[in-house]
């Protein structure tokens, strides 16, 4: 074969990787071949003959390419199940508590003492229902919320570390962005010990297997943790609540797209503008509300407007590490899942 | 298996191929026809299908590879078709990958068949009967 050919056959192999997996492993080796034997007769019909029948063949494998992941995206969103109405309101309990927080601090509403210990038995009884029940995905903000509580107590760990990433530079600025993902360390603990516990505990192994084959799954637990970080973002804050309730009602829509949408799409878009619109809400609220606020640490101090842009970013910046930890985390670790998966099926 | 999960969606674009009385899968486009009839005689590579459609539609059907194994994929989900076990050479390479029609596709094919030559049947007589 003529030099020129084998480049465009390499060329054409390169192309064929934009095949799903699945289906390069299966077909690329004969595609490969029919090609060869193609440019081969084509090119006995003369040099012309080859650069338009490169041309078709490539479309057809990028459009064949752009079928086949549709399809296969398709199936497997089809393939995942919807949770029924009644369970996902069931999974929004746990931001619905947000609300009710916020609407009894509003109004000055006291809750009865046995409220509290009540809710808390309540939680524990569900995270444990869960468990036992290989942690469906109603189950899943209970254990997330578990996760928030747990991962502040973990964050001593977590500083540990990140210190390596303190070392790269000493601008306070990096100083503060790192710091504004300090409630999301813990999570860099949890993931990985939740993922390890469920697949040694044979009864919890359904959803090891879960976020084997769909990693939002793990995505959807870390986003149970953040009615916890709600709360700890606005903590010094008071007159906070509508803020608070918007951010809840955001965070309780995003729960509800994830658990009512098929598609794998459409439930990484509801924790997406979930995080995204409830952290915007509260970064409005900081900005709005900072002139307001009556911190003894202040004193008298005039609120500039470059101090309450400052708790805006501050905020964004948060949202940034909420993103990388609820969604980037899960990704990465579903991807190291199905290269496990990949290596221990190649062994003989 | 993924037959089964693809019949309980529903979704139009992916219903096709998944009924079990051969009827119901017809009729075939255009692509697929030609693919099974070139199956028919005897099993195939994939580059001696491409071929063969190709002559078979005098030239107006030119399949990708692309298209090819799209096709084949889907044909092989739906178990019209099956691949045949590589033989091993004399030198001891191993032949290509052939496909051959299952039972199942045999009688898809024969369906439509069927239902083509009752199409140009009923057309040849309502003509002749026209022209009386």
């Amino acid at each position: 074969m003529p030099k020129h050919y084998a480049l465009l056959l390499r060329l054409y192999v390169l192309l064929l990787r934009l095949y799903p997996r699945a289906f390069h492993e299966e077909f690329a080796g004969e595609m490969q071949t029919d090609m060869r034997e193609t440019l081969e007769a084509a090119s006995a019909q003369g040099p012309l003959a080859v650069p338009g029948l490169f041309g078709r063949e490539a479309t057809g494998v990028i459009f064949g390419a752009l079928a086949e992941r549709w399809r296969a995206s398709l199936m497997h969103s089809r393939a995942d199940r919807v949770t029924g109405w009644t369970k996902s309101l069931f999974a929004l309990i746990p931001f619905a508590l947000l609300i009710l927080i916020a609407v009894s601090n509003a109004t000055r509403w006291m809750l009865p003492d046995w409220f509290t210990p009540m809710i808390l038995a309540f939680i524990g009884l569900f995270v444990l229902i869960g468990l036992a029940r290989g942690l469906p995905d109603w189950c899943l903000p209970y254990e997330g919320l578990c996760f928030g509580i747990l991962g502040l107590f973990l964050l001593g760990y977590a500083y540990w570390l990140m210190q390596p990433l303190y070392q790269m530079s000493s601008d306070p600025t990096w100083r503060t962005i790192l710091d504004s993902g300090a409630m999301w360390w813990g999570f860099l603990v949890l993931a990985p010990l939740l993922l390890i516990l469920t697949a040694r505990v044979r009864w919890l192994r359904p959803f090891y297997e879960r976020v084997r084959a769909d990693w939002t799954v793990l995505s959807f637990t870390l986003y149970g943790g953040l009615p916890v970080a709600l709360i700890i973002t606005l903590d010094e804050y008071s007159g906070d609540e509508i803020f608070l309730i918007g951010a809840a009602g955001a965070l309780m829509l995003g729960a509800l797209v994830y658990l009512r949408q098929p598609t794998h799409t459409l439930r990484l878009a509801g924790l997406a503008g979930g995080i995204a619109i409830s952290l915007g809400i509260v970064a409005l609220g900081k900005f709005l509300l900072l002139p307001t606020q009556h911190w003894a640490w202040r004193g008298a101090t005039q609120v500039d407007l470059v101090s309450r842009w400052n708790e805006a970013f501050h905020t964004l910046a948060i949202l940034g590490w909420g993103m990388l930890a609820i969604l980037l985390l899960p990704a990465l670790i579903g991807r190291i899942l199905v290269s496990m998966n990949g290596l221990l099926r190649s062994r003989p | 298996m993924l037959i089964c999960r693809m019949t309980t969606y529903r979704k139009p674009t992916l219903i096709m191929f998944h009924q079990t009385e051969p009827r119901d899968n017809l009729p075939l486009s255009e692509t697929t026809f030609y693919i099974l009839l070139t199956l028919a005689p005897a099993p195939k590579h994939g580059y001696a299908i491409k071929k063969e459609v190709n002559i078979l539609s005098g030239k107006s059907i030119a399949l990708s590879t692309g298209t090819l194994y799209g096709a084949l994929k889907r044909l092989l989900e739906a178990g019209w078709i099956e691949p045949v076990a590589p033989s091993v050479r004399r030198n001891g390479a191993r032949t290509r990958r052939e496909y051959t029609l299952t039972p199942l596709g045999r009688s898809i094919f024969d369906a439509e068949l069927a239902r083509l030559s009752a199409l140009t049947r009923i057309a040849r007589s309502f003509i002749a009967r026209g022209h009386v």
